[in-house]
């Protein structure tokens, strides 16, 4: 009679541990607060300018950044209902749609096919890309770096199972290149850039601009894109000012950026030419994310049928500041 | 027989039954709280797809030269420290700062010194492995009566002869209790060690699942996870006991 009144006491503390720990928090729209979960990058500059001269404001969005160190970390941080908005690239939506997550994306605010690119090691005899046979490649797993390497190594004639492929983060890249663990690494900006400076003359720079476009984007919940339309205008129409402000004022532009993600300005003004800045949403979006939704399947990342991948885009809001630069038609 | 079998599987059955109700009626978003059976769908796969195998394989053989590299280190090192005073004095307090780091915050430093290959991963797995030994056997070997010591040596046994036949045997039940945690802080430091610059493990299997928003294959891997950590107990215990049947080291019996 004991243990089982014990049983039961456990039983309800721990569903009501669980109950906490797993409830949604409720969204900070209605507070008047949206919460932006953004990735440390320079590919979320719009969101930086914005913040930092004060166009969420201006246009009547009150917000908060909430820095977390990928874009994937973004989107599991909006999935798990601790943000409204997150910066994230198209690879990490494509993963979640096959689990049919209430989520839209509601612009591209970036564009670059120069951001994600192949390092690797002369010595290690990569001359050229169909060098990279059988030699040890250090990608990140999952993302739109191993889909960009899986898309170049198909040009040469070549698959992800000619090479060994291992896990790795850019950061942390640097010491195995330089050391020669692994012949070659793929990452994005600033990481590449840093891995081609150590290598210097033995670096083979294999670009990946011919197959692949990496964007940059906003993803909100549905429930906010059909819901808040009204806030994600004004969210976006803050980002279109902070886009044009920094056509208009570089160096400011930079310098902000910069101290905002902990970078040097001069490495950082280096880069910024490789960036297209600009609000859009193209069908080279949707051809893109159900791209990857094939790759994906075929690497045994996702089982099942691929997702309609319209169906993740919610074009309402830019349509209605930017009509000429939406070409994705809406989906129901 | 059934009784005995009925206990066994009653909490695990528990957690199922609390998990499933879980999923289904705490409104937590599906994908991030699978079912069990999505779980039980998904290990299927990966059992079928052969990957699970190679994985289980990679991390049991990477965590087995952890334990036997830094368990014969934690002995000779705890033997040492727990019977010389001076050895005691000069490492143990760097010993306890050491084993106070994290494992998460020496896997990047580690690559940097030792790159990715199996070395690496062996390192971090040996780390793990020999804290808990070397604290063990300290402790064991230094707290042996004095009284026997001084017996023994009465009845003319010499310092190799005392080691072996006395203060070992007289330590024993902690140097199992060393290498009984070390079980487990081996496979979690194999994790950790397979979840950057791996081919295959289960970490790595874990790290990619995350990467890819497969949160059922991530739960796959911790069952099969925790099912080795089980097994692994298990097994350690079934030996020590075969080996030294008066050491208890059950759970009924402890």
């Amino acid at each position: 009679m004991k243990a089982r009144r014990l049983l039961i006491t456990v039983a309800i503390i721990a569903a009501a541990i669980l109950a906490y720990l797993f409830t949604r928090s409720p969204s900070t729209v209605a507070a008047g607060k949206l919460i932006i979960a953004e990735s440390t990058q320079p590919i979320a500059a719009p969101v930086y300018i914005a913040y930092t001269k004060g166009f969420f404001k201006e246009e009547g969005v009150n917000v908060d950044l909430v820095s977390f160190p990928t874009g994937k970390l973004c989107l599991d941080a909006l999935i798990g209902g601790k943000a409204d908005f997150a910066t994230v690239a198209e690879t990490p939506v494509m993963h979640a749609s096959f689990k049919n997550q209430p989520i839209k994306i509601v612009t591209t605010m970036q564009r670059s096919r120069q951001n994600t690119f192949c390092i690797a090691r002369k010595d290690q005899g990569v001359n050229a890309p169909t060098d990279l046979k059988g030699k040890i490649v250090a990608v990140p797993f999952g993302g739109n770096a191993e889909y960009a390497f899986a898309a170049f190594l198909a040009k040469q004639g070549l698959s992800s199972s000619d090479i060994k492929l291992i896990n790795l983060s850019p950061p942390e890249m640097i010491g195995p290149l330089i050391k020669g663990d692994v012949a070659g690494v793929v990452a994005w900006q600033p990481h590449a850039g840093r891995c081609e400076k150590a290598l210097g003359d033995n670096a083979m720079h294999l670009s990946f601009e011919q197959v692949y476009e990496e964007t940059y984007n906003i993803v909100t919940s549905v429930q906010i894109a059909e819901e808040k339309k009204d806030i994600v205008v004004k969210f976006l129409k803050a980002l279109d000012r902070a886009i044009t402000y920094m056509s208009q004022n570089r160096e400011e532009s930079v310098g902000i950026v910069a101290q905002r993600i902990g970078m040097e300005k001069t490495e950082l003004d280096r880069l910024w030419p490789i960036y297209n800045f600009g609000l859009d949403l193209r069908s080279s979006l949707v051809e893109t994310l159900t791209s990857q939704g094939k790759w994906a399947v075929e690497r045994g990342h996702q089982t099942g049928a691929i997702p309609d991948m319209q169906t993740v885009i919610s074009t309402v809001a830019l349509r209605s500041i930017k009509p000429e630069s939406v070409d994705v038609p809406q989906s129901k | 027989m059934v009784r005995k079998f009925g206990k066994i599987c009653a909490p695990f059955a528990l957690v199922i039954v609390f998990w499933a109700l879980a999923s289904r009626y705490s409104g937590v978003n599906p994908a991030l709280l699978p079912t069990p059976i999505e779980v039980g769908t998904a290990l299927t796969d990966l059992v079928a797809s052969g990957s699970l195998f190679w994985d289980a394989l990679w991390s049991l053989r990477r965590a087995a030269f952890g334990l036997f590299c830094g368990g014969v280190l934690g002995l000779i090192v705890g033997t040492i420290t727990g019977r010389i005073d001076t050895f005691n004095w000069l490492l143990a307090p760097v010993f306890n700062g050491l084993r106070a780091l994290p494992p998460v915050a020496i896997v990047p430093l580690v690559i940097v010194w030792a790159g990715l290959g199996e070395p690496a991963k062996v390192f971090i797995t040996s780390w793990a492995a020999f804290f808990p030994i070397w604290l063990n056997t300290h402790a064991g070997v230094s707290s042996v009566d004095k009284m026997i010591i001084w017996a023994a040596r009465s009845l003319g046994a010499r310092s190799e002869r005392l080691l072996f036949s006395v203060t070992l045997p007289a330590a024993l039940p902690q140097i199992l209790v060393g290498f009984r945690l070390a079980i487990s802080t081996t496979l979690l430091c194999v994790i950790v060690a397979e979840m950057t610059g791996a081919y295959a493990g289960l970490g790595f299997r874990l790290q990619t699942s995350y990467l890819v928003f497969r949160v059922d294959r991530m739960l796959a891997c911790m069952v099969v996870l925790a099912l080795i950590g089980i097994a692994a107990d298990r097994l350690f215990n079934l030996v020590a006991s075969r080996l030294f049947p008066w050491i208890k080291l059950t759970h009924e019996q402890q």
